[in-house]
């Protein structure tokens, strides 16, 4: 095996070179021994003068190890080495250069691979044999643009008729279930309901028990379910009897019937999975519970094959009924692809544009490591053309700034994986509602892709500078570097560059600030001590009343009004009887969260006069009749709503002081009439009348500024889900648990959601704005670090350049103003383009946003003076970035300069 | 043929020369220049500066195989032999070569 010896021996002489050279000498020396001692014996030489022979006839030593070493075929190895220790050492002698260099290919290279790391997360097969055989049958609405979920009829259909596919199954989610164990505690755990053909396509075996089978799907068959191993360990203490047990699902008795082991979760993160009962009568083709049917390919069955099969089912039943199937389209996905949502039309254009803006990051990245390095090849100029003229080939200099620019890069994708992998393993929210397999941490592909990213960068960074670095002629290299300079130009991309980045560090920064003073701000005027009040959310799930029926039958609305009466009455007294509780205020919206608004005109009120709708943008929220008293905000003028207003007549409101104050410019008058409007719409009668006014109760806690609304009154039964306060006490988080007791004593299938103080609500429009704003002032502070890295290098570039007539203007008496101006003209220009470009882009986006009621919330009226503020700073900080070339110009000392080398 | 002539078609057929030298026993690189030597009369002499690549181009090549060992008078050398796929080659090698010099010999000696 010729070519096993061949690279053995490579592979020997590749990693024992030292070995190597040993082994080498030893040969050698040997090799002249045994000629000295030939030339003694047959030619009778004195020692010395055999041994000088000897040597002489072997000719040059250290001439022939060279050529042995380049035999060796890997002697670029050994200019490797060298290289990657001069990039090291001059990363290590130029640390401020590296850690921007680092920091902009950091955020570049992973950012760039990001999308694509995505798509690969949210297209991974499930964990079982064969998973990327699993598919997703279903129709797609050509007219709708969207799939049909309601798909029971199909489902009966397609079992019937497709070869293509085995153990085609139909499984659907209807949100957590209230779940009443052994322990005699309730909380929501998510389930599914699952066909039994769906356990024997993922093909994965119960740890106790069995799996369910076709008779659980029959109507009238005892209710059964299986668990998973989470709900089995932590709900049933793991009890190895649990096969047989039973607990409650929702509002129905089940009996366990199997164990999953761990790691079962399908599809979401489910705990505990119900059979589906079928009865397709029971709905209208298009109509029933939305589900979704999954199949996995049948042995020897190409997904493209299980396409065409369906395809002709398709055409059939559009030419049999073409009202209901014409505009329908069968599709064949693979699984994880529809769970995850990525199969959808907007979901390729996302990543399409997320992917090209981020190679576009990526450009702007190496760039601005490019102006940093050619600006460094310049300081380097006289050393390059040094090298040049001792025989060093262009290619051998721009091999080693490529390296230099590699180790740069590889150093950067490291950091940024690593970054990647910590936000990947972070937070939980990110994976949430997402199939339990699918994660975001860094796999193979996406490390291999990273490390491409960052050689293509190395060369966008490092070989295109180093290439106009060397450009020129070995004569001309050294007259220039004994001249002082090194003939390197900025070119205009360059400068381009640098004022872009300017501008949007400032559009950034502008954008940022501006919203920074609502979004960091804690929301204030909330006119309760929320601390102590706890706030929860009572639903009750809708599909939860059909359970233990067939599936899908929907119950009639009077009955679920019934039943939220029910147990909102039942809530309001089971509360007050408990010692030490407060009133409760049950209301669709409560202080601190964000509030509905609408437009309202008033009766007698002329038209806002900066108002852009003729109308007035107010809060509004449905309270019930105990509300003010609960939350301890007693209506201030005229009267609290009564029982009485519960009736047909709506017409009583209650307006807060904000809305006396801004809408009816304090002239209340009690009976005030009011009115709804509806852009393109005609105003209706003047439905309402004020009856009361109450304090502020944080209906706008972003602007409380603009804190202006009005309570409609609803009573039990007209609110779903009900949410509700209550003050408790110092610590509303212990009261909790008690509460989804008392709950589920109410009613087993009510669900608590949300629950926590009032005051640590999440409120969704709030965490927004600060992530946006977060994200804004990142990614300004991003562009400030760049943009201010490449002022300096430009400014060191342009000191070094002009270091000969700088220091002869010096001798001939120039002042310091003028050396400043000199060397800072450039980066000064294109300092005050980028601010310039950055003010007038901030201005018009914010002057722009600014007449827009809605968008006040983001941005004050006050964003001029922050603009300003902002210009300023970034003049001053492009400027500090220019601090120390300047200084070194002024210092530059006239003998210094002159002397010629 | 004047000695430069010789040198340079032997430059051009050493490596064929080591692997026939091989073929009759393991051999270090002086054993090697000294056989050379001594098979042709004197008349082939081999430049150090040449032997050590060949030997060490031959070996890349998986033709010969190295390794130290100790000679009759205990010194250590770093010995090579010819392995399978060298003696293979060197069959064919001295095949090609006798072709050829057989047809130069025609076309020199034709009139």
């Amino acid at each position: 095996m010729s070519w096993l010896d061949g690279t053995r021996s490579r592979l020997r002489l590749l990693f024992a070179r030292q070995d190597a050279e040993r082994r080498m000498n030893d040969e050698f020396r040997f090799h002249i021994e045994m000629e000295t001692e030939r030339l003694i014996g047959e030619a009778g030489l004195e020692p010395r003068e055999a041994r000088r022979r000897a040597r002489a006839a072997f000719g040059g030593v250290e001439a022939h190890k060279e050529a042995l070493r380049d035999g060796r075929g890997w002697a670029w190895l050994t200019g490797l080495t060298l290289d990657l220790k001069l990039a090291r050492r001059m990363l290590v002698k130029q640390p401020g250069l590296t850690l921007v260099a680092i920091f902009a290919l950091g955020i570049g290279i992973p950012v760039g691979v990001l999308p694509l790391h995505i798509v690969d997360a949210l297209t991974t097969p499930p964990p079982v044999q064969d998973g990327d055989e699993i598919v997703i049958v279903r129709n797609y609405d050509l007219a709708e643009s969207r799939p049909v979920m309601e798909s029971v009829h199909d489902f009966v259909q397609w079992r019937e008729e497709l070869a293509s596919f085995e153990h085609l199954g139909l499984m659907w989610r209807r949100g957590p279930y209230n779940v009443l164990s052994g322990d005699g505690r309730a909380a929501p755990v998510d389930g599914a309901e699952f066909t039994a053909s769906i356990f024997s396509l993922l093909g994965v075996q119960p740890l106790l028990g069995r799996p369910l089978i076709e008779a659980d799907e029959a109507i009238g068959a005892r209710d059964v379910v299986v668990i998973g191993y989470g709900l089995w360990q932590s709900r049933l203490a793991g009890d190895p009897d649990v096969v047989g047990r039973t607990i409650r699902v929702g509002a129905v008795p089940r009996t366990v019937v199997g164990v999953m082991p761990p790691g079962f979760q399908y599809p979401i993160r489910d705990q505990f999975w119900i059979p589906v009962r079928l009865d397709p009568l029971a709905h209208e083709f298009g109509a029933g519970p939305r589900g979704w049917i999954v199949g996995r390919l049948a042995d020897g069955v190409s997904l493209e094959e299980a396409r065409s099969e369906i395809d002709f089912s398709g055409q059939r039943m559009a030419n049999q009924f073409p009202e209901t199937h014409a505009r329908l389209q069968p599709q064949v996905l693979p699984f994880t692809h529809v769970l995850t949502g990525i199969d959808a039309p907007e979901a390729g254009i996302g990543v399409v544009i997320g992917q090209t803006l981020a190679l576009l990051l990526l450009v702007l990245a190496c760039g601005n490591v490019g102006i940093l390095m050619l600006a460094r090849a310049a300081t380097r100029a006289r050393e390059l053309a040094l090298r040049t003229a001792l025989g060093a080939s262009r290619l051998r200099i721009v091999s080693q700034l490529f390296i230099e620019s590699l180790l740069l890069a590889a150093l950067a994708a490291g950091v940024g994986l690593l970054s990647l992998q910590a936000v990947a393993t972070g937070p939980e929210h990110l994976v949430a509602g997402l199939p339990f397999w699918v994660d975001f941490e860094v796999s193979r592909r996406t490390a291999l892709l990273a490390i491409s990213l960052a050689v293509v960068s190395a060369v966008v960074a490092g070989v295109i500078p180093a290439l106009k670095a060397t450009g020129r002629g070995v004569q001309a290299s050294i007259q220039r570097a004994s001249a002082g300079g090194s003939g390197i130009r900025f070119g205009r991309g360059y400068s381009v560059l640098i004022v872009g980045e300017v501008a949007v560090a400032l559009w950034f920064l502008a954008i940022g600030s501006t919203m920074a003073p609502r979004a960091l701000s804690e929301p204030g005027g909330l006119g309760v001590p929320a601390a102590h009040y706890l706030y929860a959310s009572l639903r009750l799930p809708q599909g939860d009343a059909t359970l233990g029926t067939p599936s899908g039958a929907r119950p009639d609305r009077p009955a679920i009004v019934e039943q939220v009466k029910r147990v909102h009455e039942e809530l309001v007294r089971r509360l007050s009887e408990e010692p030490g509780l407060g009133p409760i205020a049950v209301a669709n919206a409560l202080p601190g969260t964000t509030h509905a608004t609408r437009y309202i005109q008033v009766d007698g009120l002329p038209r806002a006069e900066d108002a852009p709708a003729p109308a007035h943008l107010v809060q509004v929220a449905r309270v019930d009749v105990g509300y003010f008293e609960a939350l301890g905000q007693p209506v201030a003028h005229g009267r609290n709503f009564n029982m009485g207003d519960l009736g047909e007549d709506r017409s009583a409101v209650i307006v807060n002081q904000g809305f006396v104050d801004r809408v009816l410019k304090g002239r209340y008058s009690l009976g005030q009439r009011l009115r709804y409007w509806v852009p393109g719409r005609e105003p209706g009668p003047w439905s309402y009348e004020i009856v009361g006014v109450v304090g502020s109760l944080g209906m706008n806690a972003l602007r409380p500024d603009a804190d202006q609304g009005i309570y409609h009154v609803v009573g039990p039964g007209e609110m779903h889900p009900v949410t509700f306060a209550v003050r408790v006490g110092s610590d509303p988080e212990t009261f909790i648990p008690h509460l989804r007791t008392i709950v589920s004593e109410i009613e087993p299938s009510a669900l608590i959601q949300n629950a926590g103080a009032l005051d640590q609500v999440p409120d969704p429009n709030r965490r927004v704005l600060t992530m946006a704003t977060y994200l804004f002032v990142l990614l300004a502070g991003i562009a400030v670090v760049l943009s201010g890295s490449c002022l300096h290098a430009l400014m060191s570039f342009t000191v070094t350049e002009r270091t000969r007539e700088t220091g002869i203007r010096t001798a001939l008496g120039a002042a310091p103003a003028s050396i400043v101006l000199l060397v800072g003209k450039r980066a000064f220009l294109q300092l005050c383009a980028g601010v310039s470009i950055g003010a007038a882009l901030s201005a018009m986006l914010l002057s722009g946003f600014g007449g827009q009621a809605e968008s006040a919330v983001l941005f004050p009226k006050s964003w001029p003076v922050t603009v300003f503020v902002i210009t300023v700073c970034v003049i001053a900080v492009g400027m500090l970035a220019c601090v120390r070339p300047t200084l070194r110009a002024i210092r530059i000392s006239p003998v210094e300069a002159i002397r010629p080398d | 043929m004047t000695p430069r002539a010789q040198t340079d078609a032997f430059r051009g057929s050493l490596d064929l020369v080591i692997l026939k030298t091989l073929s009759l026993a393991p051999m270090h690189g002086w054993g090697i220049s000294q056989r050379i030597q001594q098979m042709s009369s004197g008349v082939l002499a081999v430049n150090q500066g040449s032997l050590y690549p060949a030997l060490q181009r031959l070996e890349k090549q998986g033709l010969i195989r190295s390794n130290w060992s100790t000679t009759d008078n205990n010194r250590r050398a770093r010995y090579y032999r010819l392995t399978a796929a060298g003696r293979r080659v060197l069959g064919a090698e001295i095949e090609g070569w006798q072709r050829f010099a057989e047809g130069l010999g025609a076309l020199l000696n034709s009139t």
